[in-house]
Formats: structure tokens, sequence, C-alpha cells
């Protein structure tokens, strides 16, 4: 054993956490800000949209799509310059938010593009025959009516997100991942790779159920 | 208030176009609850759509209260269509938001202060009897009540006209016919001009003043209801008419001696009072034997139609038809 008792291993078990879910929510709220408009404008400039704008639409559908099938472990490499020069280092858990964060972006505005897509074609005809301009429908239609299947998008982005957290602890970002690979791997203690696994599996149970319930009480369907 | 003119609309489609509307004229008077009738695909939705231009017309011209709605831009014409109201077969409501949010919705488009917007939502729910339904969500009402929400929303901005597509079509028949008198309502408390689109006969026969009859992406057939129903000239129109009025049961029609002439007549209005037939039967020597007949009431006016036999000579049978048709009945003979 690295500890001398559990008590230590439990502070550094609980801090990691902590550092964890300060990188996937700010990895969620950055790639959120990013993607929620990509996603928006894809559905409005889509076939039949509100602003069809087909070029756009396609252009953009392929920028979303090269960004989702970049390995996650190729991109934090690949980042490391841009990583260096807006936060002045490429390590620890700030820096890893701008690899997550840009991970998660073309994610997010997929989900956001399925979520909008599933609002009613009906609903949206009458806002525009009641006068509504397109930042109108946008904000006090499309929005509000997805709002249930946006926030189960996002928590699954969160999930997500939890999981790529733990491949970029393992390059030095900090989190639960890196107490994996520093203390579990390269020290061989076992049950210190157990207990990052269970807290891991405890988080996402957690955030899923916290998820439902909320879509659940947004929901007016 | 509305004038169509020369309106066309082709859909352009990757193997064929489809000409969905073929120059359409039209007026439709203040005041008007004006039906538009049509089997399906006659082009009907697509011809109100380019009422409030969620349709472009390909070509054509669209006046509301004299002001030609293709020559406005998008800032225009989304204050234009804040004074056209619509309601769908669907109802269209937001799912997100409660019955007075709902309504609130126009309103917050159109910039109507708070206090403004709840007073209008009470005067508005008290029109459709909904008052209990204020905070309620779409999905806990019926279809009726969704529809009347639907109602109280596309008049929150005090509307020129109210457009509805199929409003009645997903109702059952006692919820339609309280859809209808709400409508009517509607019309001659706020002298509303009203467009209604419909597959059914019975919704023209109920409220409607005037109707166009659609077949094909043309109007066949229009002008006052009592007048289209009383003479329609158009097959497709006297399908229409002859599903709502008296038709003949195959039994009897099979019991009938080919040789024997049958007609349909059918008359409106005061004729129905006047002994016309009896006047035939003694000026010609003819006798008519009454198969089937009844009278509609239609709003304000009678439509009556008669299924008769005429038996006697060829010669007056002829004469007996022509004096019918001089006294304004509609007079068909019914081939076997
Ligand atoms: N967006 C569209 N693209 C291509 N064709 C269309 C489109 N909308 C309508 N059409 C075609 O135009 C014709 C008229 O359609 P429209 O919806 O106006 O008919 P309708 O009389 O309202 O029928 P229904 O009673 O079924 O609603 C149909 O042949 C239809 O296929
Ligand atoms: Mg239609």
């Amino acid at each position: 054993m690295i500890f001398q008792n559990p008590t230590q291993a439990f502070w550094l078990l609980l801090a990691e956490t902590g550092n964890t879910l300060y990188m996937v929510f700010a990895a969620t709220l950055i790639s959120t800000i990013i993607g929620m408009p990509l996603g928006v404008i894809l559905v409005i400039t889509d076939k039949g949209g509100i602003k069809e704008k087909l070029q756009l639409n396609r252009i953009l559908g392929t920028v979303v799509n090269i960004g989702r099938s970049f390995p996650f472990a190729i991109l934090i490499v690949a980042l490391i310059p841009f990583t260096r020069l807006i936060i002045g280092t490429s390590l620890g858990t700030t820096a890893t938010i701008v690899p997550l964060s840009i991970a998660a972006a073309p994610f997010v505005a997929r989900v956001i593009e399925s979520s909008l897509k599933e609002v009613d074609k009906g609903i949206v005809e009458a806002a525009v025959a009641m006068g509504s301009s397109t930042w109108e429908i946008i904000t006090k239609v499309l929005i509000p009516e997805a709002m249930a299947s946006i926030i189960l998008g996002i928590t699954l982005t969160v999930v997500n997100l939890i999981g790529y957290s733990a491949m970029a602890g393992t390059v030095g970002g900090g989190g639960l991942g890196s107490v994996a690979i520093q203390y579990g791997y390269y020290r061989y203690d076992v049950s210190l790779i157990i207990a990052t696994v269970i807290l891991l599996i405890i988080l996402v149970q957690i955030i899923q159920w916290i998820g439902n319930n909320i879509a659940k009480a947004v929901n007016k369907k | 208030m509305i004038e169509i003119k020369g309106v066309y609309k082709e859909f352009k489609g990757k193997s064929n176009n489809v000409e969905a509307l073929k120059n359409i004229n039209m007026h439709i008077e203040q005041g008007d609850i004006f039906g538009i009738i049509g089997l399906s695909g006659a082009g009907k939705s697509t011809l109100v759509r380019c009422i409030n231009r969620l349709e472009e017309p390909t070509k054509g011209e669209v006046f509301i209260k004299g002001k030609n709605i293709m020559a406005l831009n998008s800032a225009e014409l989304r204050e234009m269509r804040k004074k056209i109201g619509m309601i769908f077969q669907h109802f269209n409501l937001l799912n997100s938001r409660t019955v007075a949010e709902n309504i609130a919705y126009p309103m917050e488009i159109a910039k109507v202060p708070k206090e403004d917007r709840e007073k209008r939502i009470d005067e508005l729910l008290k029109l459709v009897e909904l008052e209990e339904k204020r905070e309620s969500y779409p999905s806990q009402l019926s279809g009726g009540q969704k529809q009347r929400v639907g109602i109280a929303r596309a008049l929150a901005n005090h509307p020129d006209v109210l457009l509805c597509d199929e409003a009645t079509s997903a109702l059952d028949p006692k919820t339609t016919q309280s859809i209808l008198k709400l409508l009517k309502k509607i019309n001659e408390t706020l002298g509303l001009t009203i467009v209604i689109i419909t597959h059914e006969m019975e919704v023209i026969k109920q409220i409607c003043t005037k109707v166009a009859v659609m077949e094909a992406g043309e109007v066949v057939e229009s002008g006052p209801v009592p007048k289209v129903f009383a003479h329609p000239t158009h097959p497709i129109t006297k399908s229409f008419v002859q599903n709502i009025s008296h038709d003949i049961p195959v039994e009897l029609l099979n019991r009938i001696d080919h040789n024997r002439q049958l007609f349909r007549l059918s008359f409106e209005g005061i004729k129905t009072s006047q002994p016309i037939l009896s006047r035939m039967i003694k000026k010609y020597g003819v006798e008519a034997n009454i198969l089937l007949g009844g009278i509609d009431h239609l709003q304000q006016t009678f439509i009556g139609s008669l299924i008769i036999e005429l038996i006697g000579e060829e010669g007056e049978i002829k004469k007996a038809v022509a004096f019918l048709q001089e006294s304004d009945v509609e007079c068909e003979v019914i081939s076997q």
C-alpha cells in the first residue's frame, strides 16, 4: 500500500472526483455554448427549415462530422499547442478542459440538432403564421419545445465527458483517470483502480438519474 | 377584404412538377364566412396558405384590405401576419406552455405589455368558454378544448381575418358542432371574416355564407351557399351536395321499372312554400309520383330536394320539365 491509511486514500479520491467534476462541467458548459448555436443553425438551414440555406448546411454538417470522427486521444495531442496558447500549459485539469470542450462540441451540435428536429413541424408553422421572427421561433418555440430532449442529450454529453476525462487523466490531465494510472497502474495498487472505477460508475449513475428527472419535470407532453 | 387575382402555384418536384393552383380568382368580403371545399389534393390548403404567404404563389396577386401582400418585405410580412389568425387541423399548440401562455404567445411577439396580455387572455378564455383551463397544458385537454385554445390564440391580436385549415376534421361530430357554433358566434359578434377549408359539406352547410368548390387546382364553382346548393352545376359540386341531400336507396331504384322517368328536383328558399308541383300537374296533365323528398334547413334559407317519377305523354312531360326549370327548380334526369 502506498498510503499509510485509508483516510489518506479517501481524501485523494475525493479531491480527484472534484477535479473530474470540475473538468466535466466546465467542458459541458463550453461545448454547449459552442455546440448549441451549431445545432440550431443545422436545423434552421436544413431543407424545409425556417431559414433554408442548403450550401451552408452542407458545409457545417461536414465540419461537424469531421470533428466527431476525430479520435479523442489524437485530439488531445493535436491540441497541445492550442491549449498552451490559451491556458499557458497543456497539463493539469484546467488545460484538459480545452480538448474536452472541443471534442464534445460537435457531439452537442448533433444532439441539439436531433432534439430540435423532433419538434412538430406544425407548431413551427403556426409560429411562422403568427408573424414570429426567426429569433423568436428559436428562443420561444424550438428550444422550449425540445427542452426535455435537449436535457437528456446534455446528460449524455456529461456522461461521455466523464469517460473522456478519465482518458485525458492518463496523459497528465488530472482527475480520477490520473489516480488510476499513477497509483493503480504505475505503482500496482489494484484497490485504487477498483475504487476509481466504482466512483466513475456512481458518478455516471447519479448524473443520469438527475438528468432523467429534470427532463421528466420539464416535459409537458 | 381579400382579393385573390390570377394566382398560380407550382411545386417543383424531382421528376415532375405539380400545378397545385391554376389561375385562382376569388373575392372574399368583410364579414363573410367563406368556405372552400374540395377533395383531398384539390389545392385548398395551398390556396389559404397563399393568403398569409406561408406558400409563395408562383404567379398572381393577393390583396388584403387593398394591400398587395406580394409586395411586402419580410418585416412587413411578419406585421401583416399578426393581423391574420390561423387555426389548424392538429391545433399546433405549444406543448411547453399552458393555455394562458399559448394565448399570450402572439401578443408577446407583438410586444403587447404584460398587464394588457393578461386582460386579453381573460377575455378570450371567456369567449371560448375555457376559463377553468387557464393553467392547464395542452396535453391535459381534449381535442375540442385544444381547438378552442387555438381559436383564442388566433384572435389574440384582433385579426382582420381568421383562416381555418380543416379546423374540425380531427374532431367528433358533436365537438365539430360546438366549434362551428363558436366560429359563427365570433363572426357575428366581432364581424370577423372567416375562411374555412373543409372536405365536409356539412361544415359549409352549417355556417358558411359563400362557398368555392375546388378541383385539381381550380375553382370550378362558387357563390352564395344556398344558390350553389340548390343549383350545383359542376359534377364535383353535385357529388358534394348529394352527399348530404336525400339520395335514393339502391333497393328502391332496383324496384323501379326502367321505362319510367325519374327526376331529381332541387329548389331553394321561398319556393319551398309554393305549390309548384301541383301547378305543374294541373297544367300539363302529367302524374307525379313522389319517391323521396326532404327539406334542408340551411342557415336562413331552405333547400328542398325531391325525387319524383313523371307519368304521362312524352311531349307533356318535356313541357312540364321546362315549366319547372322556368320556375327556378333544378330538374335533373336520373339515369338508372
Ligand atoms: N410542399 C409541397 N411540395 C410538393 N407538392 C405539394 C406540396 N404541398 C402540396 N403539394 C401538392 O399540391 C397539391 C395540393 O395540395 P393541398 O395540400 O393544397 O391539397 P388539399 O386540397 O389541402 O388536400 P387535403 O384535403 O388532403 O388537405 C397536391 O397534389 C399536393 O401533393
Ligand atoms: Mg389540406
